[in-house]
């Protein structure tokens, strides 16, 4: 081959590398930021790897109970803890391994608070939802433990869990409105880290009017199984919290516990005893509503999850718990880290400070970090 | 593997690097071969049988029919100066119906398969209905058949070899992995186009080079063949599938909207697979035919026909029209009608003329009825394609004379235009059996069409067929893209061009844009993967 031949052919292969490498570049982009599917559980998880290096002292893990029940923002401004909430809505104890192992591979938290209402749910309750399992997957980065999560839960090609842009590409059908989540998910990561810090709640009160069981169920001590499937998360979970040594708090948030779902609260106390027997930590609230402050006639905006006022009592509560049985201190945190924690509780008090507005207006809201919302109260920041 | 698949990428990637990679030029048909033995052995081991025993039969019924007529020839000349003329022309006769009745052998023995597993249970649930209807004790039982990949499409082409040696056009193949090679070339396996040996035997066998402007030029069919077929077609189908799966409880105005977005699935779907299999051909250095050339710019339906399925048309015409049009019987009752009083009238003197012509276009419309699919919905489309062409050849003169008659100028857009829209509404009555679940049904459409219109329940209708309004728009838009592309190809290919020689002359930033928005289209807009549906992901609780 002549010096002209080869001099073609390396600008043919250029210009061929070139043009796939920005057809790459662009399809990364819509499959992060645009085709994707966006929503507050996406935020949340995303924004957990935008918190810089063992800089967060507590991670939660759990389902809705958790980023709907406590606030990280506001604990950072009561106790001077960082912590971040590792939850999606609906999640199975199923995923709690892969979260953790997750939390352990980017920060070394000093504590995990694991909530278990995800190993109480029925066989066939989310367990195999394609949207459930999807909330973590999809936003996982790509790395063993998420090609482990697939392994144990693809339902249907495992190429489109690796690559969601296959399944998501037709979310342009939803455009504009649809961008409203994605909008946030791209200001975070250009800001570098997220407001809310993955809270999410409602100003919603709820009242219930049949039975509510909260007050006696020192007197409920019959145990009901967990699921099979559920049960083997369960011990695998602790097994590797035991094998790593990991500081582990147990709980289940605060529900009311009606005739309806009084069964979770028999799971919760049969799944109590395994953790028990592993010798882990674990604290019930269902049964101290009193003790934290919380009237559910006015703190929850639905029979399962707090509301923004309950919110701020439990986060009350349970950051004094915290510090108190845990040695939490103040983190130590750089000046900067600082001030992007300042920023949040800043943001989080603006919340409050709207929705009392919204409040006199007779009208509710949903508390989470989507953009349009954060648009709405820019003006209730001093 | 489906054309549009990842794994077909893949596949065609890995062929064409083995294929260019490997030394000895000579015999890298061999490597096509193995690829095509593959891809076929993918979908399903057991079709095989049926495509070995179709090649080996044609194979050998070929080499036959060409050692008769060999040992004829030899014969012959052996025998020039013995025998006297009649004695040579009764041993070529002799000959020739020897001949007849070996490729007769390789006709009924393959047509046979075809015919048994294509529409054995048309055949026997239509008789049973007949039989029934005479109350005789007596049914066919229904049998579980399954059709091998391309069958239709491979037998046709392996049958027009083996006439093509009966009748001397081609020598027949020597080499039986050369001729499975012709038979099972795997991008045209699944639709065609139906190639003749001639045209595309050679190109299979000769050692091809890597050729950058081939290889990119295939690129860019295929791309294009993506465009069309899942963005556009598999977007479609999900609105037609929906009035198909409930086909009765549609009105007239739903109906009709669906046949419009039938002849836009059904070209884009047909033609983008052609363009993939073209495409993938071209980079292994091989031209296919042109299946497709822009059919709803037709003039008049003869004229549809020769633009749409051509590489069908052209067998049509070849093995069916030719033998039937210019068959004893037929030239016969020509010269009959001739002949006889009413044949030295205008009106007598036309029909012999295009007696023959007219009657051949009937059955061969009525075949490519049957070859379409079993049902009574597709003999119907064929009596209605090959009745329009039928009655167009025999009444031409009359149309002649209306034309004189209004001082219509044949010349002029607007004459063409009205010559296009009419042959479209013709296309789109056909199309009607073809989308209609059965021949009644599309009888009924005919008729809501007339009696049904509706456009605020139809619209109401359209908007449940699975399709979002601005699915719907993403179709308009497309479908503008198409007919652009379709008058830029059309403008052009008087001077023997087609796009992608145009684009060549764009600056490198044009060319590389467009490529670059064609793959963005197809990805973002393609209808793939396992489907997305925010509802899904809406937990009420929380």
């Amino acid at each position: 081959m002549g010096d002209q031949m080869k001099n073609k052919v390396i600008k043919r292969l250029l210009k061929i590398g070139s043009l796939l490498l920005a057809l790459i570049l662009c399809v990364i982009f819509l499959q992060e930021f645009v085709l994707c599917h966006g929503d507050h559980n996406r935020e949340r998880i995303k924004g957990f790897y935008l918190e810089p290096k063992d800089s967060v002292d507590v991670v939660f893990i759990g389902a809705s109970e958790v980023y709907s029940g406590f606030s990280a923002p506001y604990a950072y401004s009561r106790y001077g803890f960082t912590s971040y909430p590792l939850a999606t809505q609906s999640n199975t104890i199923s995923n709690y391994l892969a979260c953790i192992k997750e939390a352990v591979r980017t920060q070394h938290p000093k504590l995990f608070v694991i909530e278990i209402n995800g190993a109480l749910y029925d066989d066939n309750t989310f367990a195999k939802n394609d949207s459930t399992l999807r909330n973590i997957s999809d936003n996982l980065p790509l790395n063993a433990s998420k090609v482990e999560l697939v392994k144990k839960i693809a339902t249907s090609d495992e190429a489109e869990y690796f690559f969601p842009i296959i399944k998501y590409h037709s979310v342009w059908e939803n455009f504009p409105e649809g961008m409203n989540w994605n909008l946030s998910v791209i200001m975070s990561k250009f800001r570098g880290y997220n407001l809310l810090k993955g809270v999410k709640s409602k100003t919603t009160i709820f009242k219930y009017k049949n039975k509510i069981y909260n007050y006696e169920l020192n007197n409920i001590n019959e145990k009901k199984s967990l699921s099979k499937e559920y049960e083997e998360s369960l011990i695998e979970l602790l097994e590797y919290c035991k094998n790593n040594n990991l500081n582990v708090l147990f709980t289940r948030f605060p529900h009311i516990v009606a005739k309806s779902n009084l069964d979770r609260y028999q799971k919760s106390l049969y799944a109590e005893e395994i953790i028990r027997e592993y010798g882990f930590d674990y604290i019930a609230l269902d049964n101290k509503l009193d003790e934290i402050g919380i009237d559910y006639n006015h703190d929850f905006y639905n029979i399962e999850h707090l509301n923004l006022y309950g919110q701020i009592k439990m986060t009350d509560y349970f950051g004094q718990y915290l510090t108190e049985n845990y040695n939490l201190k103040k983190s130590d945190l750089t000046p900067s880290q600082q001030k992007e924690w300042k920023k949040s509780a800043e943001y989080y008090d603006a919340f409050c400070k709207s929705y009392d507005d919204l409040i006199k207006q007779e009208k509710t809201k949903d508390v989470g970090e989507d953009f349009k919302t954060i648009l709405s109260i820019k003006k209730y920041l001093d | 593997m489906s054309y549009t698949s990842f794994n077909f990428i893949l596949f065609v990637l890995a062929t064409v690097l083995i294929y260019f990679l490997f030394p000895l030029k000579k015999y890298r048909w061999t490597i096509l071969l193995v690829a095509n033995i593959v891809f076929y052995s993918l979908a399903g081991y057991k079709y095989s049988v049926f495509i070995l025993f179709t090649s080996i039969s044609s194979y050998l019924i070929a080499l036959w029919i060409e050692k008769i007529s060999a040992s004829s020839k030899a014969l012959l000349k052996s025998k020039k100066a013995e025998w006297n003329r009649d004695q040579k022309k009764a041993y070529k006769e002799k000959t020739k119906i020897k001949k007849r009745w070996v490729m007769a052998l390789a006709l009924i023995l393959n047509f046979g398969i075809l015919a048994f597993l294509k529409y054995y249970n048309f055949f026997s649930g239509s008789l049973n209905d007949l039989l029934g209807a005479f109350k005789i004790d007596f049914s066919l039982p229904t049998l579980k058949l399954f059709l091998p990949l391309g069958i239709s499409f491979y037998t046709f082409q392996c049958m027009g070899y083996v006439v093509d040696v009966y009748r001397e056009k081609t020598q027949a193949q020597k080499n039986p992995f050369k001729f499975l090679m012709f038979a099972s070339f795997f991008p045209q396996i699944i639709q065609g186009p139906i190639s003749i040996y001639d045209q595309l035997a050679h190109q299979l066998y000769e050692p091809h080079d890597f050729d950058f402007a081939r290889f990119k030029h295939g690129c860019e069919l295929i791309l294009w063949g993506f465009v069309k077929k899942i963005v556009i077609a598999d977007r479609a189908v999900i609105a037609i599938n929906s009035v198909t799966a409930n086909y009765s409880s549609y009105n007239g105005t739903t109906l009709t909207f669906t046949i419009l977005l039938y002849s836009l699935q059904l070209y884009a779907d047909f033609s983008g697979g052609i363009d993939i299999s073209r495409g993938v051909a071209q980079i292994f250095g091989i031209d296919l035919m042109e299946n497709f050339k822009r059919p709803y710019f037709s003039k008049s339906i003869s004229e549809y026909w020769r633009r749409w399925h051509i590489s069908l048309g052209v067998w049509m015409k070849n093995y069916i029209f030719y033998p039937i049009a210019t068959s004893n019987l037929f030239l016969t009752a020509s010269k009959n009608i001739k002949k006889s009083k009413f044949g030295k009238t205008a009106a007598g003197s036309h029909i012999a003329k295009v007696l023959p012509t007219s009657i051949a276009s009937l059955i061969v419309f009525l075949v490519v009825g049957i070859w379409h699919g079993a049902s009574w919905k597709y003999v119907a489309f064929g009596v209605w394609n090959g009745g329009i062409i039928m009655l167009g050849i025999l009444l031409q003169p009359i149309f002649d004379i209306i034309i004189d008659k209004l001082h219509i100028n044949r010349e002029n857009i607007i004459f063409h235009i009205f010559q296009m829209a009419r042959t479209f509404i013709i296309v789109l009555v056909g199309y009607i059996f073809d989308v209609a679940p059965s021949f009644s049904q599309g009888m009924r459409t005919i008729i809501l069409f007339f009696t049904n219109q509706n456009l605020k329940t139809g619209w109401s209708e359209i908007s449940t067929l699975g399709l979002g309004k601005k699915e719907y728009l993403l179709l308009l838009l497309f479908t503008i893209l198409i007919f652009i592309v379709s008058l830029i190809q059309e403008k052009h290919e008087l001077r023997g061009e087609n796009i992608r020689q145009i684009l060549d002359r764009k600056s490198f930033f044009v060319r590389w844009a467009v490529i670059f928005i064609g793959v963005m289209t197809v990805i973002v807009f393609g209808v793939y993967g396992s489907g997305y549906n925010a509802a899904d992901f809406v937990y009420m609780q929380f």
